[in-house]
């Protein structure tokens, strides 16, 4: 259990858009603990471990490029991803409906935490209301694992300071699905709203995170105001992430927890999680 | 029984230490402190009782040093857990039911006299008697002079001192020309004592003197009181009492304190303690670089003019952890 701070999970992911990248070089990343190499003409990467200077282990990655989204798979030891892997990654990028990169706003940031703290976060309902206290609460009405993802159903209740709505509050639902540990795409039917979040580790204390949103109707605003909803949605997203660091910094993962009934599917999750590490 | 070869003397003993004064923390307010080689969260509750914890929250880890004061409990700053003073969850918000596990070690503390008593002990058994320090609420005893100072040293090379006459007039040679120790019994609570007289040099004061100290260790090794009489001024009587506490196994806190018998005159009161905590700081900064680079040996070469240091490490010896 003490690993799930210290070890980068293997699994699939973002790297970058093709189009933000000079196609006649190599450009480098750090990535992984190490400095990863991509090669945009070839997509090929590979993964340098350096110490001194000095290349002490050289690996290279499967790479994927799909809409435009480059895609790096990352082993430990550096293993191969699996048909299976892939196939699952492509199939659920298909599902998401609106995916369209193009009308979104974005938000980019590198947290000093590792992978774990910010995926476990998104299944642990019971500290919403005590660290983010813009929100009401958040329930979990369902926590479906499959090998490669997960799909989680949230229902949101936001405090009334959140939508300037008095005085009532306000029950969202979004359902948030996730491929490997690096991809989460949460979206509401109700709001039409959608955001896309890649989460890539730096190393194994500190990760990137990058939050496309896609806002296609608000309720009966007109049409106009979506882009600032948007960005009003995905800064908010991003703030609520970064509440959490304090407590990320000094939190120690314990072997077992103490859970009480108030709490999400910790466990449930921990066990799907342990699979990639 | 614990004998002298299966214990650790490189561990943290047991016992009560002081780790600080009581203005360490205020009312409703929660602090991270270090000691004994590990994390501790400290807070005290709007009843002014002091309580300490290990820092992690049993639930998800987040570290309890953030958390708030709620109805004289610790609230988690992650999911709002409250902890009581005995280390107990009593309160979850969204629920009734709290887990049985759900308790935290808490260190048995005392506040007297302006500082916070703490008890350390590896294992689970219950704390030895407190040590009942009287002089510190006596009003004929005059004290002023509380010194704190971090000291890179073992614990265990400061308690051997205690025993250790044949270093007297070697290390502290600026003013012992010659120390002999008269006595050295174990008493009720299980306390040491030791009698020790000191042979000053001339240069000293402005003749040689001899001084007679009684050493006293109070519950445990983490305390020691040593009373004697002041010379060539109007006869008084004078205790300096030290308390040390590991930071980490090299590194301590001391806590000197030096009281006078008082004299009604404010002005001898001073020089009394003035004079007296300069010759004790002395002699401490004199064995710290000693201290500092020394190693515990399990068997040392001892000659016939050493102090009991074989007895003063059998008694030492209840107090330490056993060798793993």
């Amino acid at each position: 259990m003490t690993m799930f701070n210290t070890v980068i999970p293997r699994g699939w992911y973002f790297i970058s858009y093709l189009k933000k990248l000079n196609r006649k070089k190599q450009i480098e990343f750090s990535y992984f603990g190490g400095r990863l190499t991509l090669i945009t003409k070839t997509l090929k990467a590979s993964l340098n471990y350096l110490v001194d200077n000095t290349i002490i282990r050289n690996h290279s990655l499967p790479t994927l490029l799909y809409k435009d989204m480059i895609f790096v798979y990352y082993s430990e030891h550096g293993n191969p991803s699996t048909k299976e892997e892939e196939l699952s990654l492509i199939n659920k990028l298909i599902s998401i409906q609106h995916f369209d990169h193009r009308t979104t706003s974005t938000y980019c940031t590198k947290v000093p935490t590792s992978l774990f703290n910010l995926s476990e976060n998104i299944v642990d309902s019971a500290h919403f209301p005590i660290v983010h206290s813009h929100l009401s609460s958040l329930e979990i009405e369902d926590f479906i694992t499959e090998p490669y993802s997960f799909v989680l159903k949230i229902k949101l209740i936001t405090s009334r300071i959140l939508l300037f709505i008095s005085p009532m509050s306000l029950d969202i639902k979004f359902t948030s699905m996730s491929i490997g540990t690096g991809f989460f795409a949460v979206y509401s039917r109700m709001i039409e709203w959608e955001c896309i979040t890649f989460l890539t580790p730096i190393n194994h204390s500190t990760t990137q995170i990058v939050l496309y949103g896609n806002l296609h109707k608000m309720f009966f605003f007109p049409k106009f105001l979506n882009p600032l909803f948007n960005i009003f949605f995905v800064t908010t997203f991003g703030r609520t992430i970064l509440q959490d660091i304090n407590i990320w910094k000094k939190r120690e993962i314990t072997h077992q927890p103490v859970l009480s009934t108030a709490d999400g599917p910790i466990m449930k999750f921990r066990n799907w999680y342990s699979k990639f590490i | 029984m614990t004998t002298i070869k299966s214990v650790d003397f490189n561990k943290i003993p047991k016992g009560w230490f002081v780790i600080g004064k009581s203005s360490l923390i205020k009312k409703g307010n929660v602090k991270t402190i270090h000691y004994f080689d590990q994390e501790f969260v400290i807070y005290r509750g709007k009843n002014r009782e002091i309580t300490i914890l290990t820092p992690h929250c049993v639930h998800l880890g987040a570290h309890l040093g953030d958390g708030v004061i709620v109805n004289n409990c610790l609230r988690c700053p992650f999911h709002g857990w409250e902890y009581n003073s005995q280390g107990q969850v009593i309160k979850i918000p969204f629920t009734n039911t709290i887990p049985r596990r759900a308790r935290k070690k808490t260190l048995p503390n005392k506040e007297i006299n302006g500082f916070i008593f703490v008890y350390f002990t590896h294992d689970n058994e219950p704390p030895i008697p407190f040590p009942i320090v009287s002089f510190l609420n006596q009003p004929h005893w005059k004290y002023s002079h509380v010194r704190e100072s971090i000291i890179d040293a073992s614990i265990y090379s400061i308690s051997e001192n205690l025993g250790d006459k044949a270093h007297f007039p070697v290390v502290h040679d600026t003013f012992v020309s010659h120390a002999q120790l008269d006595s050295f019994i174990t008493e009720e609570n299980n306390n040491l004592k030791a009698k020790l007289s000191v042979s000053t040099k001339k240069g000293f004061c402005w003749r040689a003197q001899n001084i007679e100290i009684t050493l006293k260790t109070l519950g445990g090794i983490s305390a020691a009181i040593s009373q004697f009489h002041l010379f060539s001024f109007p006869s008084t009587s004078v205790h300096a009492l030290i308390f040390i506490t590991p930071i980490d196994s090299t590194s301590l806190l001391m806590t000197k304190i030096v009281a006078v018998e008082n004299k009604k005159n404010n002005f001898l009161n001073f020089l009394y303690n003035f004079i007296t905590s300069r010759v004790i700081w002395q002699t401490i900064i004199e064995d710290s670089s000693i201290w500092e680079k020394r190693i515990v040996l399990d068997h040392p070469v001892l000659s016939s003019d050493d102090g009991p240091i074989i007895p003063l490490r059998k008694w030492m010896a209840q107090f330490y952890p056993l060798k793993k």
